[in-house]
């Protein structure tokens, strides 16, 4: 222990170090330190939640898969209770992600088969894509979807089969619902980004025959829960860094500086500044100059 | 494949170009550089006034020995 202590009120050091890592700051704030306290918590979690922001929101996350486990996130759960989440839906994607499917797609868990989506039936949701198909008249339509999807598991000839309808504009114009049916793919319900992709196929009437005429392609949205601080699989990641280029680093490396400040600040609440005791005073000119001994 | 030769007025050209590239860059770690001035300075010291003081040094030093580095490794690398 140094001198620290005999001019700061510690209190309970191992309180206040436990408080100091859950969120910067708090450690301080326990001890009375308000002015340390704002800083650290103004400065620690603005620089964390700006690399977030800067990454779009997936530069923390912790993958524990052997081989592809980075490093990066134990300096960023330094910042402690906004980073501690990865470690909670890394749990989540494992046990979503079964071994031999890792496997055999090489973890892409965007894989449309690694997962069965009749369990998540029914669905309903926005949907943005896009649409190849022919119309009633023979001719292709194509075009820019946006609106909103609903499927459902219904028994069929064979099995259960998937059935729904697309609802919304091509193109910016309202057109009439689209039926939709099997093939449809969905990605997983957990994944690092925001989004999911989906597509299936349409189907119309033709000569009194129903027949699949074309399919619409697209993305829906995950709850935040389900994509927030989610391991990126490698598609992810690639699609990210050819995004944001080195912009994506810079966001890296400011979560990781937050983390790491953060560590010597619990180290502050823990044994006091390294060398302020809490009386030192810039030394004024004349005071630099020894003093008379005949004085 | 050859590569194409580059004529010196496209190097000049390049160099404005490349600052620019570098400039993005400096647009993030200065606002980075404060903080870590502050926090690490506030580790050090205990008191408000000491704490903005040092900061204030430590942050334009880093700055100063950055331009420096950052001058030497441009006049390194020129026209290569």
């Amino acid at each position: 222990m140094t001198d620290s202590q005999n001019k700061i009120e510690l209190k309970n050091p191992v309180v206040a170090a436990i408080l100091a890592f859950l969120i910067p700051g708090a450690g301080h704030f326990y001890q009375g330190r308000t002015f340390k306290a704002a800083i650290y918590c103004f400065c620690i979690l603005s620089t964390f939640f700006c690399g977030m922001a800067l990454g779009d929101w997936k530069t923390v996350y912790y993958q524990s898969e052997p081989g592809r486990r980075n490093l990066g996130y134990f300096a960023q759960v330094g910042v402690g209770l906004p980073a501690l989440p990865a470690l909670i839906q890394t749990s989540r994607y494992n046990k979503s992600v079964s071994p031999s499917n890792l496997a055999q797609h090489e973890a892409d868990a965007s894989y449309f088969e690694s997962h069965s989506y009749h369990e998540e039936m029914p669905l309903e949701a926005p949907f943005q894509g896009t649409l190849l198909d022919r119309g009633d008249d023979g001719k292709n339509v194509s075009g820019k979807l946006d609106g909103y999807i609903r499927l459902k598991a219904v028994p069929g000839e064979f099995g259960t089969e998937i059935t729904g309808t697309f609802e919304g504009t091509l193109d910016n114009k309202p057109i009439s619902a689209l039926t939709l049916s099997d093939p449809v793919g969905i990605g997983l319900p957990l994944g690092g980004d925001a989004q999911r992709s989906l597509e299936c196929a349409v189907v119309r009437e033709v000569n009194g025959r129903r027949m699949d005429t074309g399919h619409i392609e697209g993305l829906i949205p995950r709850p935040f829960l389900n994509w927030f601080e989610m391991p990126l699989t490698n598609h992810e990641l690639d699609d990210i860094n050819k995004k944001l280029g080195k912009r994506y680093e810079f966001a890296v490396v400011f979560t990781w500086i937050a983390g790491l400040l953060n560590l010597l600040v619990i180290w502050d609440a823990f044994e006091g500044p390294a060398y302020g005791r809490g009386d030192e005073e810039e030394l004024k000119p004349q005071d630099k100059t020894p003093p008379n001994p005949k004085s | 494949m050859s590569a194409k030769p580059v004529s010196k007025g496209n190097a000049i050209m390049s160099i404005p170009l490349l600052f620019a590239n570098q400039v993005n860059a400096v647009v993030y770690l200065i606002p980075l550089l404060a903080v870590i001035s502050l926090v690490y300075n506030a580790t050090r010291y205990e008191i408000p006034h000491v704490i903005i003081q040092r900061s204030i040094r430590f942050f334009f030093t880093a700055i100063i020995i950055m331009g420096v580095l950052m001058t030497l490794l441009a006049l390194l690398s020129w026209n290569l």
